[in-house]
């Protein structure tokens, strides 16, 4: 993600002062949203400190720090996103890698692969209920099958892009095969893959969410619907609250990821640019 | 989360494949005896891309006919297809996928209207710039589809909540690619058009703005397909009673309604590749020119 901030102007001092500012909005955005609930008083919004307190009696007030209610009700979720993704990448990345090494697979397969990756994902949920039934596997497999298209596009599209150069230089360098795919193609086509994996990721919340609103007993989703159609708003807000937060982390761990595999790829467009 | 990131241009995601090494060139026809027409070379990915369509199909028939899944309910491919065929003739069907569209292009607009201008403004004040980041960073990776919930409660579950959704989701990827698409405007451009005497809104008008389009339709791009995704998964959760994806959930508890979810899926594929090519259309039309200056 470009960070940006305009050439020429980033003095030493502006370093403070930018973060500094956009501090100062934040706090300010909050705290005017707790003035004006603490003053409204209505029973659809309450105030922002309410809702942290009572995902902390909730959750995180158990005698190890986690409660009981937190491993109802949050961690069934984790795991099916988790388990889901993983699957959804690993497939991914492999199948996308070999229709992209192959120049006739690719053409057999790229315009079911278009039709697959404009489906909507969510439409998928009806047909994973009929096809696979309302259990976990349910769950798991509509993440999978759903998140599975960016990063399978992503890798073919970065596998293809490789530059000949590289390759040549490989055969020069008499690699191998698997030499050639882990030394030359994966890293080359990192930045892709990750592409892939950010919208994957973004996308399996959606379908997680959809997915635990049918025939689930448990799960952020589940509680989310459950708390709006009995009216406890207090609760949904916390739903809210931890959807926001399992985005907002997801979202903080792949850029440390990234920003750790991708080190050399950085260190590389320094030297060059 | 947003479903995607900033891309200054069509990178990875939306790139047209470049050949790999060692393919021959079209027009080198001498490898040893095999020489290959160049007609038949350049309908060959249309060729071997049907090959796959068809050969996927007919898996599908194959599997479905004789019962190889462990549920024993898919329906063949060409039942599929007749029901599909059935369903865009079908009035009460199309009217569920038009509001669908509908809705995903009202929230759609609604993201636009607010984030270029809004992305105009923060590209060209460093001092607005500063105050906003950090709550856009926050608000960034946030699930356009928590809010459902609330919306359902304010708004109702109709096209008003759908559509918030789909702002909501659509309005940071436009956003960024909007700051992106001015910052990428050339300074010694904006420095001659001052000298001209020209005002800060001619400015904006003749230079910035037409340096910011195309990352603003990359933008848009991006976002289409976001906005149907949003749209079809707000139905679920609001329990529309209106739209594809109501409609798919209402037919998936009907006993013998796996032929018209099947239909159905494969409708909303369709519809994707449709509105893609559309907004493709568009980008060719009025994107393609910038990025013609972007290369030379």
């Amino acid at each position: 993600m470009t960070t940006v901030t305009t050439a020429g102007t980033a003095t030493g001092s502006r370093r403070f002062v930018a973060p500094l500012r956009g501090w100062l909005t934040a706090v300010a955005l909050i705290a005017i949203w707790q003035v004006w609930t603490a003053t409204n008083g209505s029973l659809y919004f309450p105030t922002p400190w309410e809702i942290v307190d009572n995902a902390r009696v909730r959750w995180f007030s158990g005698s190890s720090l986690l409660t009981e209610a937190f491993f109802r009700e949050v961690t069934p979720s984790l795991g099916r996103l988790a388990v889901g993704l993983l699957i959804a990448w690993v497939v991914g990345i492999s199948i996308g890698v070999l229709i992209g090494r192959s120049r006739v697979v690719a053409e057999l397969v790229e315009p079911l692969l278009h039709f697959m990756r404009a489906m909507p994902g969510p439409v998928l949920l009806p047909l994973a209920l009929v096809l696979v039934g309302t259990g976990n596997s349910m769950r798991i497999s509509l993440i999978a099958f759903g998140a599975v298209w960016p990063i399978l596009f992503n890798t073919y599209s970065a596998v293809r892009r490789v530059p000949v150069g590289y390759l040549a230089a490989g055969k020069v360098a008499r690699l191998g095969r698997g030499a050639t795919l882990f030394r030359i193609v994966l890293p080359a086509a990192s930045t892709g893959i990750f592409a892939g994996i950010r919208v994957s990721t973004a996308l399996g919340i959606i379908l997680l969410i959809a997915s635990e609103l049918v025939a689930a007993t448990n799960g952020i989703g589940f509680g989310l619907t459950q708390s709006q159609r009995s009216f406890q708003f207090l609760d949904m807000w916390t739903f809210i609250l931890a959807l926001s937060a399992l985005g907002y982390l997801s979202n903080l761990l792949l850029s440390a990821v990234e920003r750790v595999v991708l080190r050399w790829h950085t260190l590389q467009l320094a030297i060059t640019h | 989360m947003s479903i995607e990131r900033v891309q200054t241009r069509p990178a990875p995601t939306e790139a047209t494949p470049a050949p790999p090494a060692g393919e021959p060139s079209a027009g080198s026809g001498r490898d040893g005896g095999t020489r290959v027409p160049p007609w038949l070379r350049r309908c060959r990915p249309a060729l071997l891309g049907s090959a796959g369509v068809l050969g996927f199909l007919l898996t599908w028939e194959i599997v479905a006919t004789f019962g190889l899944m462990p549920r024993n309910d898919l329906p063949p491919a060409s039942a599929t297809l007749v029901r599909a065929a059935e369903l865009i003739g079908d009035g009460p069907f199309m009217r569920n996928v038009l509001a669908t569209l509908w809705s995903s292009a009202v929230g759609l607009i609604a993201a636009v209207a607010i984030a270029v201008p809004a992305g105009l403004l923060l590209g060209m004040s460093s001092r607005l710039h500063d105050f906003t980041s950090t709550v856009v960073e926050l608000m960034r990776p946030l699930p356009p589809i928590a809010f459902v919930p609330l919306l359902v409660l304010v708004v109702g579950p109709g096209l008003e909540m759908k559509a918030s959704v789909v702002a909501l989701g659509c309005l940071w990827p436009l956003l960024t690619n909007t700051i992106h698409g001015v910052h990428s405007t050339n300074g010694v451009a904006i420095s001659t058009g001052r000298t001209f005497g020209w005002t800060r809104w001619q400015v904006t008008r003749r230079i910035i703005w037409p340096a910011a389009v195309p990352s603003i339709l990359v933008g848009v791009r991006i976002t289409v397909s976001v906005a149907l995704i949003l749209c079809v998964g707000a139905e679920y959760i609001g329990g529309s009673t209106t739209g594809l994806g109501s409609w798919l959930l209402q037919q998936s508890q009907l006993p013998q309604g796996i032929d018209s979810v099947c239909a159905g899926v494969i409708i909303a594929g369709l519809l994707g590749l449709l509105v893609n090519g559309v907004v493709s259309a568009l980008d060719h039309r009025f994107g393609a020119w910038a990025r013609q200056e972007e290369d030379a």
